[in-house]
């Protein structure tokens, strides 16, 4: 590894963590933030007791007790996210839990929850300016890193208490520990470990193992049909593959002690969980979708406007390079025999190219199919932007390469990262901290996405600006705040003291977060209110949010 | 130069042209356009007279915290456009929109009378000479209504009227994804809810809406509801609407004068679905307005 490119990654690394650190301070908590502070307390408090003596591993009550909560979910974030508040948050102001402060208290108990998610985003960007500056060029990895962390969503995830952008950190690592494992043993027995980390961080690395062993063995055909490179049986199933099938599902239990006792039960009801998940209301082209089919064209649409096309343009080019590469790749006749330990030593294609088409597409496929079950946002097809954005530095590098522009050009290198990166970079900065609802500047911005009916956000997080107006009222209606945000909240002093949440029809005050189908909590509010709001959030102009007030 | 030097020398110029407009349009799209004042001016040269609508929805909000015109009721929850001659009406860089043209219904387009331009918004004056003239309107004066429900008399008045055997309210319901003031009628399996206005001054048609309220409501079809307008006690026309027609609209012509006018609007089968799933109790509401104008050519 270049040392240099190692200190560039650990700059970005921790860069991106300090500015998530610091900026997501004016992020509201998400609907599903809520839980997951309330059950990373728990977690936490378990794991506490555990090593402190006060507990023990195998108390199933115990055990069971601390883990009930949110077990749709493996615990991984949540648990270290429960620690790091027991190591830097600050006593909450209000509440009745006998709680004190974390050992160096120094941030708000939100901001240490999300403070584990946000490291992994850094790690991540960091990882993809060195793996891009390795594989092509450093502006590779400008690009690679910049292209990711800079989207806005992605940003906006990535300072959340929440799994979708450390799964999508977590899958780019197992798959880069995959493609050595092709040639190292040490990085085949560390895959399975690895891939149990990524599956205790979300479901989505469940997918890891089929993908990968499809592309593995896609290698070996392709070294044997094409090259005609003689297969031996321990390549069948090599030692990666085994340990993603063996030490992946461990590690993955070992880590989850809600599994532990009744393990197949809770497990089938893990999988029915995701695979019946219900179908969220979700607006497109103003028409909105709760039930199957879901139009086909949503995951590449919605990527489309909320990517900025350039970067599109840019993942294209690197993807149809890599490819290309696969394809060209001359025959090697001098290739060692694979073997169980090491499957594909050198000489055998390991298909880069296909693997990093394989990444970024199968989640939009996956969510593309009528059947899927509508999870909502971009998130949820997340896990391909790493991918995506590595393609797109490779891209712009073998682009830039291929017009033969000369040596002399390459000191034009800065200014063309800075020109493919910027309109990401402008919208995640006119976009904070509202960043859910922005969109790429070619849709025309969060307006143009308005008028053309697509989704405003959801999770109801953007109410940060809204709670000093809560003051004066007895009683707030909630809407899409969960009622554990609102918790957290309290606990931190954010929101007014003997402000609970009660029934639209009764609440002197309420909110409102703006999608199609919510119209009908908005005439709730008319009723008590009537029609004008009293303050209205906006991001460049487009409501998100509403404070219905009664008036005196 | 050789060929694929050629296409990747074209592939970057197109890539960083799409940058370089894609910061142009950065600058455009990632700041505020409508200000306080734009509002402001917008909301003094709104003529009070004559109702304004709105054309860009999501201006809802901050709109109607600036113009008390598009606050009220009958501009956020209008039934349709008719009855109406004159209007206005305010968009971001839009005079129309298709909720206004479904609301248009049948009538031909109106006709652009006038533009203001407050920043980026467009106060556009419209007339609609097939408009025709209101003469009645079942929700504007619900005091002077009764309703019946499987034969017996309900009590309440105003907004409420319950019986035994359901309920019937006025209300502002979600219907489509939009809001609409209506009646909502509530009575058990195949009774029929009856609303009764005697002495009504007719134009030359009663036209009215119905439509089911609930987007989750409307996830399936659920049964539908036999709606049967009564003029002086002759059922005069029949109609059935389901949950998948939005905001159905219905005409029935009349003799112009004053008549007794009853709607009548059984359901058949209780059982919709709500946020849990399918709640074979809960009743499928369907929820009406009724007005009378006089249409020439009509």
């Amino acid at each position: 590894m270049n040392r240099r490119y190692g200190l560039v990654a650990l700059a970005l690394a921790v860069l991106t963590t300090v500015l998530l650190a610091i900026g997501h301070r004016d992020v509201g908590y998400v609907r599903d933030e809520g839980i997951y502070f309330e059950a990373s307390r728990r977690y936490a408090a378990w794991v506490a007791a555990v090593t402190t003596g006060d507990g023990e591993v195998g108390d199933q009550r115990a055990r069971d007790r601390a883990f009930a909560v949110n077990h749709e979910h493996p615990v991984l974030m949540k648990t270290l996210a429960g620690l790091s508040a027991r190591a830097f948050a600050h006593a909450p102001v209000a509440d009745e839990d006998p709680e004190t402060a974390g050992v160096w208290p120094v941030m708000p108990e939100g901001a240490a929850m999300r403070l584990p998610a946000q490291i992994l985003a850094g790690l991540g960007v960091g990882l993809l300016f060195l793996v891009g500056a390795t594989w092509a060029g450093p502006w590779a990895g400008a690009v690679a890193a910049g292209g990711f962390i800079l989207l806005p969503r992605v940003a906006f995830h990535a300072g959340l208490h929440a799994f979708d952008v450390p799964i999508a950190v977590a899958m780019l690592i197992v798959v880069l520990a995959y493609r050595r494992s092709l040639r190292s043993w040490r990085w085949g027995l560390a895959l399975g470990p690895l891939l149990g980390l990524a599956v205790a961080t979300k479901h989505n690395a469940l997918f890891l193992g089929p993908l990968l062993s499809l592309h593995y063995w896609a290698c070996l055909a392709w070294g044997s049909l094409r090259d005609g490179k003689p297969v031996t049986r321990g390549q069948l199933v090599p030692l990666p593959l085994l340990s993603m099938a063996i030490l992946g599902p461990l590690v993955a239990w070992a880590l989850w002690p809600w599994m532990w006792s009744d393990t197949i039960a809770r497990l089938s009801d893990y999988f029915d969980f995701h695979r019946q998940h219900s179908w969220y209301n979700t607006e497109f082209f103003g028409t909105n979708y709760n039930q199957p089919p879901m139009p086909v064209a949503y995951p590449w649409v919605m990527t489309w406007a909320t990517v900025p096309t350039t970067l599109l343009l840019l993942t294209v080019t690197g993807l149809g390079a890599g490819l290309r590469d696969d394809v060209a790749r001359p025959r090697s006749s001098d290739a060692a025999a694979g073997s169980f330990r090491v499957p594909l030593p050198e000489g055998w294609a390991r298909m880069d190219g296909g693997l990093l088409a394989m990444m970024t597409l199968f989640p939009l496929v996956l969510i593309s199919l009528p059947g899927t079950p509508i999870f909502g946002g971009t998130k949820h097809w997340i896990t391909a932007y790493p991918f995506a954005s590595l393609a797109a530095g490779i891209g712009l590098v073998r682009l830039w390469d291929a017009a033969g522009l000369g040596r002399r050009a390459r000191r034009w290198m800065p200014v063309a990262v800075a020109v493919v990166l910027g309109p990401a970079a402008i919208g995640t900065l006119r976009g904070h901290p509202h960043n859910l609802s922005q969109y790429a500047p070619l849709v025309g911005g969060p307006r143009g996405a308005a008028d053309l009916g697509l989704q405003r956000g959801f999770w109801g997080y953007d109410v940060r600006t809204l709670l000093p107006a809560l003051a004066n009222a007895r009683s707030v209606y909630l809407h899409d705040v969960h009622e554990l945000a609102r918790h957290q909240y309290a606990r931190e002093g954010d929101w007014p003291p003997n402000v609970p949440a009660a029934p639209a029809s009764r609440a002197p005050a309420g909110l409102l977060f703006y999608e199609k189908h919510m119209l009908i909590y908005e005439i709730d509010l008319w009723q008590q209110h009537g029609t004008a709001p009293a303050q209205v959030v906006s991001i460049h102009d487009v409501p998100t949010a509403s404070l219905y007030q009664r008036t005196p | 130069m050789s060929g694929r030097q050629r296409w990747a020398r074209a592939g970057l110029v197109a890539i960083v042209s799409v940058a370089a407009v894609e910061w142009g349009v950065s600058a455009f799209v990632y700041r505020s356009r409508i200000t306080h004042a734009d509002l402001d001016a917008a909301r003094q040269a709104i003529d009070e007279t004559a109702p304004v609508w709105l054309a860009t929805d999501w201006l809802g909000p901050r709109a109607r915290m600036t113009i008390p015109a598009l606050a009220d009721l009958s501009s956020v929850a209008r039934a349709d456009l008719r009855g109406v001659p004159r209007y206005a009406v305010l968009g971001v860089d839009a005079a129309w929109s298709d909720a206004l043209q479904a609301d248009n219904e049948d009538m031909p387009p109106p006709r652009l009378m006038g533009e203001q331009t407050f920043g980026i918004l467009t106060l556009s004056t419209y007339e609609q000479p097939a408009a025709g003239a209101l003469t009645w309107d079942l929700l504007a004066d619900p005091r002077a209504i009764e309703v019946e429900i499987g034969g017996d008399r309900c009590k309440g008045q105003a907004r409420r009227w319950r019986c035994t055997l359901g309920e019937v309210e006025l209300r502002t319901a979600e219907i489509d994804f939009r809001p609409r003031r209506c009646v909502s009628t509530n009575g058990d399996d195949g009774v029929p809810v009856r609303i009764v206005a005697a002495g009504v001054p007719t134009g030359n048609v009663l036209r009215g809406h119905v439509g089911f309220a609930g987007f989750n409501a409307r996830l399936r079809s659920d049964a539908a509801a036999e709606v049967t307008v009564t003029i002086d006690g002759r059922a005069s026309s029949r109609f059935v609407f389901t949950d998948a027609q939005g905001w159905a609209p219905f005409a029935v012509a009349v003799t112009p004068g004053v008549h007794d006018i009853a709607v009548q609007v059984v359901t058949s089968t209780r059982g919709t679905w709500d946020g849990g799933g399918y709640e074979p109790g809960k009743p499928h509401e369907p929820c009406l307005e009724l007005r009378s104008l006089q249409e020439d050519g009509a």
